[in-house]
Protein backbone atom coordinates (compact mmCIF):
# COMPACT_ATOMS: atom_id res chain seq x y z
CA UNK A 1 0.00 0.00 0.00
CA UNK A 2 2.82 2.16 0.72
CA UNK A 3 4.78 1.42 -2.61
CA UNK A 4 1.49 2.26 -4.45
CA UNK A 5 0.57 5.51 -2.31
CA UNK A 6 4.61 6.64 -3.25
CA UNK A 7 3.81 6.47 -6.93
CA UNK A 8 0.64 8.10 -6.64
CA UNK A 9 2.49 10.78 -4.94
CA UNK A 10 5.01 11.40 -6.93
CA UNK A 11 2.96 11.69 -10.09
CA UNK A 12 0.34 13.70 -8.39
CA UNK A 13 3.43 15.97 -7.16
CA UNK A 14 5.27 15.96 -10.71
CA UNK A 15 2.03 16.80 -12.85
CA UNK A 16 1.09 19.51 -9.62
CA UNK A 17 4.56 21.16 -10.28
CA UNK A 18 4.13 20.89 -13.75
CA UNK A 19 0.77 22.78 -13.61
CA UNK A 20 1.55 25.17 -11.32
CA UNK A 21 4.69 26.57 -13.85
CA UNK A 22 2.25 26.56 -17.02
CA UNK A 23 3.64 29.70 -18.11
CA UNK A 24 7.35 29.10 -18.21
CA UNK A 25 7.14 25.41 -19.27
CA UNK A 26 5.12 27.04 -22.44
CA UNK A 27 2.60 24.03 -21.74
CA UNK A 28 -0.29 26.18 -23.48
CA UNK A 29 1.89 26.63 -26.72
CA UNK A 30 3.59 22.71 -26.72
CA UNK A 31 1.36 20.66 -28.82
CA UNK A 32 1.04 17.30 -28.27
CA UNK A 33 2.12 15.71 -31.96
CA UNK A 34 1.11 12.11 -30.70
CA UNK A 35 -1.56 10.24 -33.31
CA UNK A 36 -2.74 7.89 -30.41
CA UNK A 37 -3.27 11.02 -27.99
CA UNK A 38 -5.04 13.46 -30.66
CA UNK A 39 -7.40 10.25 -31.72
CA UNK A 40 -8.14 9.73 -27.75
CA UNK A 41 -9.18 13.03 -27.69
CA UNK A 42 -10.61 13.24 -31.03
CA UNK A 43 -9.05 16.02 -32.32
CA UNK A 44 -10.51 16.94 -35.96
CA UNK A 45 -11.24 19.61 -37.76
CA UNK A 46 -15.30 20.19 -36.58
CA UNK A 47 -16.50 20.88 -40.51
CA UNK A 48 -14.71 19.56 -43.98
CA UNK A 49 -12.11 21.55 -44.80
CA UNK A 50 -13.06 23.65 -48.12
CA UNK A 51 -10.35 24.38 -50.67
CA UNK A 52 -9.56 26.91 -53.49
CA UNK A 53 -7.89 27.04 -56.22
CA UNK A 54 -6.25 30.53 -57.14
CA UNK A 55 -3.15 30.77 -59.27
CA UNK A 56 -1.60 27.65 -58.85
CA UNK A 57 -2.08 27.59 -55.55
CA UNK A 58 -4.25 25.75 -52.71
CA UNK A 59 -6.14 28.20 -50.26
CA UNK A 60 -7.71 25.39 -47.85
CA UNK A 61 -9.78 26.72 -44.63
CA UNK A 62 -9.61 23.27 -42.37
CA UNK A 63 -11.29 23.90 -39.04
CA UNK A 64 -10.96 27.41 -38.31
CA UNK A 65 -7.23 27.99 -39.93
CA UNK A 66 -6.89 29.14 -43.28
CA UNK A 67 -3.81 27.45 -45.10
CA UNK A 68 -1.96 28.75 -48.06
CA UNK A 69 -0.71 25.07 -49.37
CA UNK A 70 0.58 23.88 -47.03
CA UNK A 71 1.61 27.64 -44.93
CA UNK A 72 -1.06 28.90 -42.00
CA UNK A 73 -2.11 31.83 -42.54
CA UNK A 74 -4.23 33.13 -40.40
CA UNK A 75 -6.80 31.58 -37.03
CA UNK A 76 -10.15 32.58 -35.81
CA UNK A 77 -11.72 32.20 -39.24
CA UNK A 78 -15.86 31.09 -39.49
CA UNK A 79 -16.27 30.82 -43.58
CA UNK A 80 -13.41 31.02 -46.34
CA UNK A 81 -15.89 32.90 -48.88
CA UNK A 82 -13.55 31.97 -52.03
CA UNK A 83 -10.38 33.16 -53.30
CA UNK A 84 -9.34 35.13 -56.75
CA UNK A 85 -6.40 35.93 -57.98
CA UNK A 86 -5.39 39.75 -59.72
CA UNK A 87 -2.21 41.68 -60.72
CA UNK A 88 -0.36 38.58 -59.44
CA UNK A 89 -1.75 39.16 -55.97
CA UNK A 90 -3.67 36.48 -54.59
CA UNK A 91 -7.23 37.53 -52.80
CA UNK A 92 -8.69 35.81 -49.62
CA UNK A 93 -11.88 36.66 -48.58
CA UNK A 94 -13.05 35.35 -45.51
CA UNK A 95 -16.28 36.41 -42.40
CA UNK A 96 -15.99 40.01 -44.01
CA UNK A 97 -11.99 40.54 -44.38
CA UNK A 98 -9.70 40.04 -46.99
CA UNK A 99 -6.05 38.90 -46.88
CA UNK A 100 -3.94 40.31 -49.86
CA UNK A 101 -0.83 38.39 -50.63
CA UNK A 102 1.96 37.83 -52.80
CA UNK A 103 2.21 34.52 -54.71
CA UNK A 104 4.29 33.18 -52.64
CA UNK A 105 1.92 33.19 -49.63
CA UNK A 106 3.87 36.83 -47.85
CA UNK A 107 0.50 38.47 -46.50
CA UNK A 108 0.78 42.28 -48.01
CA UNK A 109 -2.13 43.22 -45.82
CA UNK A 110 -5.62 43.13 -44.23
CA UNK A 111 -8.42 44.48 -45.01
CA UNK A 112 -11.90 44.91 -43.53
CA UNK A 113 -15.06 47.16 -42.43
CA UNK A 114 -12.35 50.01 -42.18
CA UNK A 115 -10.78 49.83 -45.38
CA UNK A 116 -14.53 49.87 -46.59
CA UNK A 117 -15.16 45.52 -47.48
CA UNK A 118 -18.29 45.43 -47.71
CA UNK A 119 -20.46 44.14 -45.22
CA UNK A 120 -21.95 40.91 -45.26
CA UNK A 121 -19.31 39.73 -48.18
CA UNK A 122 -20.53 36.17 -49.76
CA UNK A 123 -18.68 35.63 -52.61
CA UNK A 124 -15.54 36.96 -54.49
CA UNK A 125 -15.17 37.03 -58.03
CA UNK A 126 -13.68 38.03 -61.17
CA UNK A 127 -14.70 40.45 -64.04
CA UNK A 128 -13.53 39.19 -67.68
CA UNK A 129 -11.39 42.37 -67.99
CA UNK A 130 -9.30 41.17 -64.22
CA UNK A 131 -11.45 43.24 -62.15
CA UNK A 132 -12.66 42.11 -58.41
CA UNK A 133 -15.88 41.23 -57.86
CA UNK A 134 -17.50 41.19 -54.42
CA UNK A 135 -21.15 40.16 -53.26
CA UNK A 136 -21.89 41.94 -50.17
CA UNK A 137 -25.38 41.48 -48.18
CA UNK A 138 -26.50 45.03 -50.43
CA UNK A 139 -25.45 44.02 -53.66
CA UNK A 140 -22.38 43.57 -56.05
CA UNK A 141 -19.42 45.71 -55.73
CA UNK A 142 -16.30 46.57 -58.14
CA UNK A 143 -13.55 46.46 -55.92
CA UNK A 144 -10.12 48.64 -56.86
CA UNK A 145 -7.95 46.95 -54.12
CA UNK A 146 -5.09 49.19 -54.70
CA UNK A 147 -6.66 52.67 -54.27
CA UNK A 148 -9.84 50.76 -51.71
CA UNK A 149 -12.53 51.95 -53.91
CA UNK A 150 -15.90 49.74 -53.67
CA UNK A 151 -17.97 50.68 -56.32
CA UNK A 152 -21.53 49.71 -56.06
CA UNK A 153 -23.26 48.19 -59.22
CA UNK A 154 -26.35 46.09 -60.54
CA UNK A 155 -25.52 42.21 -60.47
CA UNK A 156 -21.92 42.16 -61.65
CA UNK A 157 -21.17 39.15 -64.33
CA UNK A 158 -18.41 37.41 -63.06
CA UNK A 159 -16.73 34.12 -62.70
CA UNK A 160 -17.47 33.23 -58.83
CA UNK A 161 -14.53 31.85 -56.38
CA UNK A 162 -15.58 27.80 -56.19
CA UNK A 163 -14.67 25.47 -53.41
CA UNK A 164 -12.60 22.43 -55.13
CA UNK A 165 -11.55 19.19 -54.13
CA UNK A 166 -8.67 19.51 -52.20
CA UNK A 167 -5.74 16.70 -53.70
CA UNK A 168 -5.72 14.09 -50.88
CA UNK A 169 -2.06 14.29 -50.14
CA UNK A 170 -2.39 18.11 -49.47
CA UNK A 171 -5.02 17.41 -47.60
CA UNK A 172 -3.42 14.47 -45.21
CA UNK A 173 -0.59 17.06 -44.67
CA UNK A 174 -3.35 19.72 -43.50
CA UNK A 175 -4.95 17.60 -41.83
CA UNK A 176 -1.77 16.43 -39.80
CA UNK A 177 -0.76 20.50 -39.51
CA UNK A 178 -4.13 21.26 -37.91
CA UNK A 179 -4.24 18.26 -35.64
CA UNK A 180 -1.04 18.69 -34.12
CA UNK A 181 -1.76 22.53 -32.81
CA UNK A 182 -5.38 20.85 -31.85
CA UNK A 183 -4.21 19.79 -28.54
CA UNK A 184 -2.59 21.47 -25.92
CA UNK A 185 0.41 19.85 -23.51
CA UNK A 186 -1.77 21.28 -20.89
CA UNK A 187 -4.66 19.86 -20.90
CA UNK A 188 -3.20 16.05 -21.04
CA UNK A 189 -1.07 17.12 -17.90
CA UNK A 190 -4.53 18.56 -16.58
CA UNK A 191 -6.41 15.55 -17.29
CA UNK A 192 -3.61 13.20 -16.59
CA UNK A 193 -3.47 14.98 -12.23
CA UNK A 194 -7.21 14.59 -12.08
CA UNK A 195 -7.43 11.33 -13.66
CA UNK A 196 -10.11 12.32 -16.09
CA UNK A 197 -7.53 11.41 -18.79
CA UNK A 198 -8.87 7.47 -18.01
CA UNK A 199 -12.39 8.76 -18.17
CA UNK A 200 -15.00 8.55 -15.14
CA UNK A 201 -13.00 5.76 -13.78
CA UNK A 202 -9.89 7.97 -13.79
CA UNK A 203 -11.60 10.70 -11.58
CA UNK A 204 -12.46 7.60 -8.90
CA UNK A 205 -8.90 6.24 -9.17
CA UNK A 206 -7.74 9.44 -8.41
CA UNK A 207 -10.27 9.86 -5.88
CA UNK A 208 -9.12 6.32 -4.28
CA UNK A 209 -5.38 7.23 -3.96
CA UNK A 210 -6.52 10.60 -1.82
CA UNK A 211 -8.59 8.42 0.31
CA UNK A 212 -5.26 5.99 0.89
CA UNK A 213 -3.33 9.15 1.76
CA UNK A 214 -5.40 10.42 4.39
CA UNK A 215 -5.78 6.90 5.05
CA UNK A 216 -1.77 6.75 5.40
CA UNK A 217 -1.96 10.47 7.16
CA UNK A 218 -4.45 9.48 10.36
CA UNK A 219 -2.74 5.62 10.61
CA UNK A 220 0.65 7.48 10.93
CA UNK A 221 0.25 10.02 13.53
CA UNK A 222 -2.00 7.32 15.12
CA UNK A 223 0.96 4.70 15.13
CA UNK A 224 3.05 7.98 16.31
CA UNK A 225 0.62 8.96 19.47
CA UNK A 226 0.59 5.23 20.40
CA UNK A 227 4.49 4.51 20.31
CA UNK A 228 5.13 8.04 21.86
CA UNK B 1 -36.92 26.29 3.97
CA UNK B 2 -35.36 28.09 6.60
CA UNK B 3 -34.16 31.61 5.79
CA UNK B 4 -31.40 30.81 7.12
CA UNK B 5 -30.11 28.23 5.07
CA UNK B 6 -31.63 30.10 1.72
CA UNK B 7 -29.15 32.85 2.35
CA UNK B 8 -26.37 29.96 2.44
CA UNK B 9 -27.35 28.75 -0.84
CA UNK B 10 -28.42 32.02 -2.92
CA UNK B 11 -25.49 34.04 -1.79
CA UNK B 12 -23.09 31.77 -3.15
CA UNK B 13 -25.03 31.31 -6.10
CA UNK B 14 -25.07 34.89 -6.66
CA UNK B 15 -22.16 34.92 -6.66
CA UNK B 16 -21.19 32.15 -9.67
CA UNK B 17 -24.11 33.95 -11.87
CA UNK B 18 -22.18 36.79 -11.31
CA UNK B 19 -19.37 35.90 -12.28
CA UNK B 20 -20.25 33.59 -15.27
CA UNK B 21 -22.35 36.92 -16.52
CA UNK B 22 -19.55 39.17 -16.41
CA UNK B 23 -16.99 36.88 -17.97
CA UNK B 24 -19.78 36.68 -20.77
CA UNK B 25 -20.04 40.21 -20.79
CA UNK B 26 -16.07 40.58 -21.02
CA UNK B 27 -15.09 38.80 -24.47
CA UNK B 28 -16.54 40.43 -27.18
CA UNK B 29 -16.79 43.72 -29.86
CA UNK B 30 -16.63 46.49 -27.48
CA UNK B 31 -16.50 49.18 -31.11
CA UNK B 32 -16.72 48.25 -34.55
CA UNK B 33 -12.73 49.46 -35.90
CA UNK B 34 -15.14 51.57 -38.06
CA UNK B 35 -16.52 52.86 -35.88
CA UNK B 36 -13.52 54.09 -33.93
CA UNK B 37 -12.52 55.90 -37.14
CA UNK B 38 -15.55 57.49 -37.89
CA UNK B 39 -15.75 58.62 -34.02
CA UNK B 40 -12.00 59.95 -34.27
CA UNK B 41 -12.61 62.23 -37.36
CA UNK B 42 -16.04 63.74 -36.35
CA UNK B 43 -18.14 61.49 -38.77
CA UNK B 44 -15.69 62.67 -42.05
CA UNK B 45 -13.01 60.36 -41.70
CA UNK B 46 -9.81 60.73 -44.44
CA UNK B 47 -9.13 57.40 -46.94
CA UNK B 48 -7.26 55.24 -45.24
CA UNK B 49 -3.14 55.57 -45.96
CA UNK B 50 -0.75 52.82 -46.35
CA UNK B 51 2.51 52.08 -44.65
CA UNK B 52 4.85 50.04 -46.32
CA UNK B 53 7.34 47.77 -43.62
CA UNK B 54 10.35 48.57 -45.03
CA UNK B 55 13.27 46.21 -43.29
CA UNK B 56 14.62 49.46 -41.00
CA UNK B 57 11.24 49.94 -39.72
CA UNK B 58 10.77 46.09 -38.86
CA UNK B 59 13.47 45.91 -36.64
CA UNK B 60 12.15 48.91 -35.09
CA UNK B 61 9.05 46.84 -34.86
CA UNK B 62 10.54 43.71 -33.67
CA UNK B 63 12.23 45.61 -30.68
CA UNK B 64 8.94 46.75 -29.43
CA UNK B 65 6.26 43.40 -30.11
CA UNK B 66 9.65 40.76 -30.14
CA UNK B 67 8.03 39.99 -33.50
CA UNK B 68 7.24 41.18 -37.02
CA UNK B 69 3.67 41.89 -37.59
CA UNK B 70 2.90 39.38 -40.12
CA UNK B 71 1.96 41.83 -43.05
CA UNK B 72 4.00 43.85 -45.55
CA UNK B 73 1.85 47.04 -45.39
CA UNK B 74 -0.40 49.01 -42.63
CA UNK B 75 -3.41 51.49 -42.93
CA UNK B 76 -4.00 54.45 -41.04
CA UNK B 77 -5.61 57.44 -41.38
CA UNK B 78 -3.93 61.27 -40.84
CA UNK B 79 -5.49 64.55 -41.11
CA UNK B 80 -3.60 67.72 -39.97
CA UNK B 81 -1.10 65.60 -37.58
CA UNK B 82 -3.38 63.28 -36.52
CA UNK B 83 -2.99 59.59 -37.07
CA UNK B 84 -5.36 56.64 -36.33
CA UNK B 85 -4.35 53.32 -36.22
CA UNK B 86 -6.00 50.02 -35.87
CA UNK B 87 -3.68 47.71 -34.35
CA UNK B 88 -3.09 44.26 -32.61
CA UNK B 89 -1.31 42.23 -30.42
CA UNK B 90 -1.72 38.57 -28.72
CA UNK B 91 -2.20 39.21 -24.67
CA UNK B 92 -1.96 35.63 -23.41
CA UNK B 93 -3.89 33.39 -26.51
CA UNK B 94 -5.90 36.10 -28.81
CA UNK B 95 -4.93 39.27 -30.33
CA UNK B 96 -6.50 42.33 -28.76
CA UNK B 97 -7.48 45.11 -31.17
CA UNK B 98 -6.73 48.26 -29.92
CA UNK B 99 -7.60 51.63 -31.49
CA UNK B 100 -4.73 54.58 -31.22
CA UNK B 101 -4.71 58.14 -31.87
CA UNK B 102 -1.86 60.06 -32.30
CA UNK B 103 -1.13 63.96 -32.29
CA UNK B 104 1.08 65.74 -32.46
CA UNK B 105 3.76 62.51 -31.38
CA UNK B 106 1.80 62.06 -28.02
CA UNK B 107 -0.98 59.71 -27.59
CA UNK B 108 -4.66 61.49 -27.39
CA UNK B 109 -6.87 58.32 -27.53
CA UNK B 110 -6.07 54.45 -26.61
CA UNK B 111 -9.59 52.10 -26.81
CA UNK B 112 -9.67 48.43 -27.08
CA UNK B 113 -12.04 47.85 -29.60
CA UNK B 114 -12.34 43.75 -29.67
CA UNK B 115 -11.19 41.53 -27.19
CA UNK B 116 -11.05 38.08 -27.36
CA UNK B 117 -9.06 36.54 -24.14
CA UNK B 118 -10.91 34.73 -21.24
CA UNK B 119 -8.90 37.29 -18.77
CA UNK B 120 -7.36 40.79 -18.47
CA UNK B 121 -10.42 42.21 -20.12
CA UNK B 122 -10.10 44.81 -17.14
CA UNK B 123 -7.87 46.70 -19.64
CA UNK B 124 -10.88 48.06 -21.82
CA UNK B 125 -11.47 50.62 -18.87
CA UNK B 126 -10.27 54.30 -18.85
CA UNK B 127 -9.26 54.14 -15.78
CA UNK B 128 -6.41 51.98 -17.65
CA UNK B 129 -6.48 53.44 -21.35
CA UNK B 130 -6.70 56.98 -20.19
CA UNK B 131 -2.72 56.24 -18.34
CA UNK B 132 -1.35 56.81 -22.05
CA UNK B 133 -3.09 60.54 -23.04
CA UNK B 134 -0.65 62.47 -23.86
CA UNK B 135 2.22 59.59 -23.33
CA UNK B 136 4.99 60.21 -26.01
CA UNK B 137 8.41 57.96 -26.60
CA UNK B 138 11.93 58.10 -25.55
CA UNK B 139 14.96 56.26 -26.25
CA UNK B 140 14.29 52.19 -26.84
CA UNK B 141 10.75 53.06 -28.06
CA UNK B 142 9.74 53.46 -24.34
CA UNK B 143 7.05 55.33 -23.03
CA UNK B 144 8.15 58.81 -21.39
CA UNK B 145 5.12 57.90 -18.74
CA UNK B 146 4.52 55.06 -16.41
CA UNK B 147 1.58 52.66 -16.82
CA UNK B 148 -0.17 51.24 -13.70
CA UNK B 149 -0.58 47.52 -14.36
CA UNK B 150 -3.91 45.86 -13.39
CA UNK B 151 -3.55 42.58 -11.29
CA UNK B 152 -4.41 39.63 -12.95
CA UNK B 153 -4.10 41.30 -16.23
CA UNK B 154 -0.22 41.74 -16.64
CA UNK B 155 -0.55 40.14 -20.19
CA UNK B 156 -3.55 42.12 -21.51
CA UNK B 157 -1.83 45.17 -20.02
CA UNK B 158 1.25 44.29 -21.57
CA UNK B 159 -0.06 43.86 -25.12
CA UNK B 160 -1.88 47.44 -25.00
CA UNK B 161 1.70 49.65 -24.09
CA UNK B 162 2.99 47.58 -26.72
CA UNK B 163 0.57 48.78 -28.91
CA UNK B 164 0.37 52.23 -27.49
CA UNK B 165 4.56 52.49 -28.09
CA UNK B 166 4.22 50.88 -32.05
CA UNK B 167 1.53 53.26 -33.01
CA UNK B 168 4.12 56.19 -31.18
CA UNK B 169 6.67 54.84 -33.74
CA UNK B 170 4.67 54.58 -36.72
CA UNK B 171 3.26 57.88 -36.58
CA UNK B 172 6.80 59.57 -35.99
CA UNK B 173 8.23 57.21 -38.79
CA UNK B 174 5.75 59.11 -40.70
CA UNK B 175 5.85 62.63 -39.48
CA UNK B 176 9.59 62.13 -40.14
CA UNK B 177 9.03 61.26 -43.81
CA UNK B 178 10.96 57.87 -43.18
CA UNK B 179 8.16 56.23 -45.12
CA UNK B 180 8.56 58.23 -48.35
CA UNK B 181 12.46 58.50 -48.29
Amino acid sequence: MGIISALFVIFLTVTGLMLNHTEPLNLKKRFVQNIIFLDLYDIKPGKEPQGFLAANHWITQVGERIYFDQKELTEGVNKLVGVVAADEKIIVAYDGQMLLLTQQGEVVEHLAGTEGVPAGMRAIGITQNNDVVIRGAHGDYLADIESLQWKEEEQIDAEWSKTRTVPKALLANLLYLYRGKGLPLERVILDMHSGRFLGGFGIYLVDAAAALFLLLSLSGVWMWFKRS
Amino acid sequence: MNMKYNRWICIPLLWIAAGISTNSLAKGVYQEPQEFIHEVFAGNPPPASRLWIRKDLEQEINTILGHDLGVLRLHYWARDGRTAWILEEIGKERPITTGVVVNQGRIELVRILIFRESRGWEVRYPFFTDQFNDAGLVSEHKLDKSIDGISGATLSVNAVTKLARLALLLHGYIENGEDKS
